[in-house]
């Protein structure tokens, strides 16, 4: 019965169309995206300088000095160190905040608006109010420190303390971010499961263990990967905090991108690093789906 | 709700707790509430106030640091520049969107798994890699320092793509072939059938993207370099780093932020449950 | 005003299964057609693809004797009614039932004044201003019966209409559906499952199974002439009755031998048969259940004993275990039969259906 000659045509929505619908969002994609990652990649094959108009391709020496530059692994250490210290506080301090206000009571709901603006409020301006409130001299940090009977920070002009002056700055931008997730996933935790827990004599503490803490594990492993994707590209609080500085010690791994880019002129190198950051978004996502496997239930 | 915690514990215990819950949530509001205020008091005072620490509020309230901000400044200006480039930009990532999200979810055609693929490939790229090619692209088509590149280097916002595709499968299939059958064409489905049923996921992609596109700062000071073409982030520091010359003059640097920030924030306090739902509820985050 | 032609038609998705097998079908103007069939028989596919929401693999779609393969939905001029009436939920009533003609670019006042008169003939009239979200089921129904009707389409497409409604509205739907055609005088095409509103509502029934045609017939023809026993046993409530049999000769006249005795034959009978050649072969013979007769001992062909004594009303379920089989019984004597009670049983000759026991075809209707 079936003829052996089959003709697929998907004839229903034709081609037209659907070019139609996908073409407005699949050129920028293309021109500003995706040909841009391979551009990148490929240019991190080469010795271009953006004013020369040839180049060569030298291969992987743009690796190799990159392994031998002191600089680049500074600037992953201070990667790890910045990306850990402002994924950790904003998830936990998020979701203690969100455990907090997931009952609604009188002024909650102004609560939440406070702990959420500074996510909306752009992060230079803001970075320039806490460049002021970090002043050594005339400072409200240190007034307020001094206050507290405690010694004075020199903030982000010691390279002892700029980076946790800029961790601070980044969480106190992406608390109420996290703290927003965990309120909705909160929000939806069934209900019977807490009724089921309790009749098993699950209450505080285990009941958050047992219950909670599984039940939002979907929210937590998502922001980790956006948390941890943003923190590497950090760039609005560093530019204008510290511009890397001092001597180096809150340049990330985009900072250097960026100096080496923009201020250098060394594009081999700069898109080396930029590969390096790809790699690296690649690769630690793929690890915390991996690991998320075992402690993520969706 | 009232299930969550069966709080059978003794008295002292439970005020313990409520003690704590007010000092964590009170020195957590006034942590993310205090540069704010020190922003907004700030920028009332004199010379002299900035530099004693020991005063708190202004003696008395210089109103002209504002005027002066709003009225002798390039502030406004970069406001508005930043105001009308993201209107057309997220105009812009709405329309791409919302088309594409729709071949996606219900257009039949062979690639469309591998699209999808492709989109969620990239939403997880840092974008900062792609700084360098696109700049030069702009370059090559002469659109450096100018609105025209800004907009045209912007106009996809794959977040938007994920929204509105997760707002777009809760709609029965149903619905978009009863328009096809009254003789819509998918055009038409989209905006008269799909739009106004997904009213609150382009709401918010709306709105987030606005806020993102108007605060935007490290690509659009990569590729503008003339202070007319500035959005409000590069404008601001251009300001900070010219007038405020790192001291001097911060009342006015603090005024001019706080020029910046205000508006902002009465906007979010207007439409803070758009933001709140978009960001927990509907992006589709199961958990 | 159409005629629909379907000319080897067949669908067949990616992984390689075929929701249509090459089928062919006609549709004349006017027809009421019902495609009817257990799920996943294709139903549903084929009429789909006549709407244009699905594409079609293989074979020729023709409207007033245009290829239509290639022509989008919106263009067909077809009409549909969905199972779950896909009303748009953002828009009123009014709105809902208008959306066709507003595309078309109809003006203003006329299309007032259709959906007022479309309103009315469905009783309509107070609910235009509501949203869907707070209509009843039939009131839904009708809404999207009536976004069909004022378009006067070359065809309605019908699936499932009823099927979310209870019981006594899809009665009270069903005629409301009959009455709309005889009214309207178009081509319907309506798929269904519940056999009965396929034989109350079609002028012309398809029976469909895995794919594939059964039979097209009208619904007397359907009910007295099956083609194979899937038909026999699909269309009628209670299901026909089937039974082993074995085609014997004695004194030059054929019978069939069953289980507790014998079936005589009717002449007509007899000579399909033998032209078939099934004398001294095994049968399978079909009944239905109003034309089994209780008869005395001598002249059973089955005896058993009633199991289940079901009152209608005007009529009775007998159920009767005779050994490994249950003979069902639709009777107008409606005194008690006692559960357990021994029935001897045999057939109104000529309403007896003969099968090929290995092709289930129909050997003699």
């Amino acid at each position: 019965m079936a003829k052996p000659k089959r003709k697929y045509k998907r004839r229903y929505d034709n081609t037209a169309t659907v070019l139609l619908f996908i073409l407005p969002a699949l050129i920028p994609l293309i021109v500003f995206w995706i040909y841009p990652i391979l551009r990148t990649i490929w240019l991190s094959f080469t010795n271009w300088d953006y004013i020369s108009p040839t180049y060569k391709i030298v291969g992987l020496k743009n690796y190799l000095s990159l392994l031998r530059n002191p600089r680049f692994y500074e600037a992953l250490g201070h990667t790890v160190v910045f990306t850990a210290g402002t994924l950790f506080p904003s998830i936990i301090l998020g979701l203690i905040l969100a455990l907090l206000l997931v009952k609604n009571f009188r002024g909650s709901g102004i609560l939440k608006f406070i702990l959420f603006s500074p996510w909306i409020t752009p992060t230079v301006a803001i970075s320039i109010v806490w460049s002021w409130i970090f002043k050594v001299d005339g400072g409200i940090a240190n007034t307020i420190l001094t206050a507290l009977n405690m010694s004075p920070l020199k903030w982000i002009n010691s390279s002892d303390t700029a980076m946790m002056s800029v961790i601070i700055v980044t969480v106190w931008k992406s608390l109420g971010y996290c703290m927003i997730f965990y309120l909705s996933a909160l929000e939806r935790v069934p209900g019977e499961l807490y009724e089921a827990g309790a009749l098993d004599g699950a209450y505080g503490w285990r009941q958050f263990v047992d219950i909670t803490l599984p039940s939002i594990s979907p929210t937590t492993f998502f922001l980790m990967i956006i948390t941890m994707v943003n923190s590497l590209q950090a760039y609005d609080q560093i530019q204008v905090l510290t511009q890397g500085g001092p001597s180096g010690s809150t340049r990330t791994l985009l900072y250097m991108y960026y100096q080496l880019g923009f201020n250098e002129f060394n594009m081999g190198q700069a898109t080396a690093v930029a590969v390096v950051m790809i790699l690296l978004t690649v690769g630690l996502s793929v690890i915390q789906f991996k690991v998320s496997e075992k402690w993520v239930y969706y | 709700m009232n299930t969550r915690y069966s709080d059978n514990r003794p008295l002292p215990l439970r005020i313990l707790a409520l003690l704590g819950k007010i000092l964590i949530l009170g020195s957590a509001s006034i942590f993310t509430a205090f540069p704010f205020i020190w922003m907004i008091v700030s920028s009332l005072k004199t010379k002299a106030d900035i530099l004693n620490t020991d005063i708190f509020f202004p003696t008395e309230p210089q109103w002209n640091n504002i005027t002066s901000i709003l009225f002798n400044s390039p502030i406004p200006r970069y406001i508005f520049n930043s105001a009308w480039v993201s209107l057309v930009i997220v105009a812009l990532q709405i329309i791409s969107g919302a088309m594409l999200a729709y071949a996606l979810v219900f257009l039949k055609f062979r690639t469309n798994k591998i699209l999808f693929a492709v989109v969620m490939a990239t939403y997880m790229l840092p974008v900062a890699a792609t700084y360098i090619p696109s700049y030069i692209i702009l370059a090559d088509w002469k659109m450096l320092d100018s609105f025209r590149g800004l907009i045209i280097s912007s106009t996809v916002s794959i977040f938007g793509i994920f929204l509105l595709r997760q707002g777009f499968m809760q709609i029965p299939k149903g619905l978009v072939e009863a328009a096809r059958m009254d003789g819509a064409s998918h055009w038409r489905a989209l905006w008269e059938v799909v739009a106004p049923m997904t009213k609150a996921s382009f709401i918010t992609f709306g709105l987030m993207n606005f806020i993102s596109t108007y605060n935007n700062y490290m690509w659009p000071s990569l590729i503008t370099k003339s202070s007319e073409y500035f959005l409000v982030s590069q404008g601001l520091r251009a300001f900070f780093i010219r007038d405020g010359a790192y001291g001097t003059e911060w009342a006015l640097v603090m005024a001019a932020s706080a020029v910046v920030v205000v508006p902002l924030l009465v906007l979010f306090a207007f439409t803070q449950k758009w933001f709140i739902n978009g960001i927990g509820g509907e992006t589709g985050i199961k958990g | 005003m159409a005629e629909i032609i379907l000319k080897n038609i067949t669908k067949e998705y990616e992984n390689g299964f075929q929701a249509v097998k090459n089928i062919d079908l006609e549709i004349k103007d006017n027809e009421f057609v019902i495609l009817v069939g257990p799920s996943g028989c294709g139903k549903s596919t084929t009429l789909r693809m006549i709407a244009g929401l699905e594409d079609i693999s293989d074979g020729d779609l023709y409207l007033d004797g245009k290829r239509i393969n290639d022509v989008s939905p919106q263009d067909r001029d077809i009409a549909m009614v969905f199972q779950n009436y896909a009303l748009y939920p953002h828009m009123t009533v009014y709105q809902n039932i208008a959306y066709s003609l507003k595309i078309k670019k109809v003006p203003k006042d006329e299309i007032d004044r259709r959906v007022k008169e479309v309103a009315a003939s469905l009783g309509l009239t107070d609910l235009l201003d509501r949203r869907p979200g707070q209509l009843s089921g039939g009131q839904k129904q009708r809404v999207a019966m009536g976004r069909a009707i004022i378009r006067h389409p070359k065809a309605f497409l019908m699936d499932e209409p009823l099927s979310n409604l209870d019981a006594k509205l899809r009665g009270q739907m069903r005629v409301e559906i009959a009455d709309l055609y005889q009214r309207l005088n178009t081509t319907f095409i309506y798929v269904t499952h519940d056999q009965t509103e396929a034989m109350t509502l079609g002028t012309k029934i398809v029976v469909m199974k895995d794919g594939e045609i059964q039979q097209i017939d009208s619904p007397t023809n359907l009910f007295n002439y099956p083609v194979n026993k899937f038909v026999a046993g699909f269309i009628g409530t209670p299901t026909m009755n089937f039974f082993d049999a074995e085609c014997l000769e004695e004194n030059g006249e054929l019978y069939l031998k069953t289980a507790d005795g014998k079936i005589v034959l009717t002449p007509e009978k007899q000579q399909k048969l033998r032209e078939g050649n099934w004398v001294g072969k095994k049968v399978t013979g079909g009944i239905r259940p109003e034309h089994v007769r209780i008869c005395s001992e001598e002249e059973t062909a089955f005896k058993g004993n009633v199991s289940v004594f079901e009152l209608l009303g005007s009529n009775a379920i007998i159920y009767v275990q005779c050994g490994e089989e249950r003979i069902v019984i639709n009777t107008d004597e409606t005194a008690q039969q006692e559960h357990g009670k021994e029935l001897f049983l045999n057939v109104k000759e000529e309403k007896l259906h003969i099968f090929d026991p290995e092709s289930e075809r129909t050997i003699t209707n």
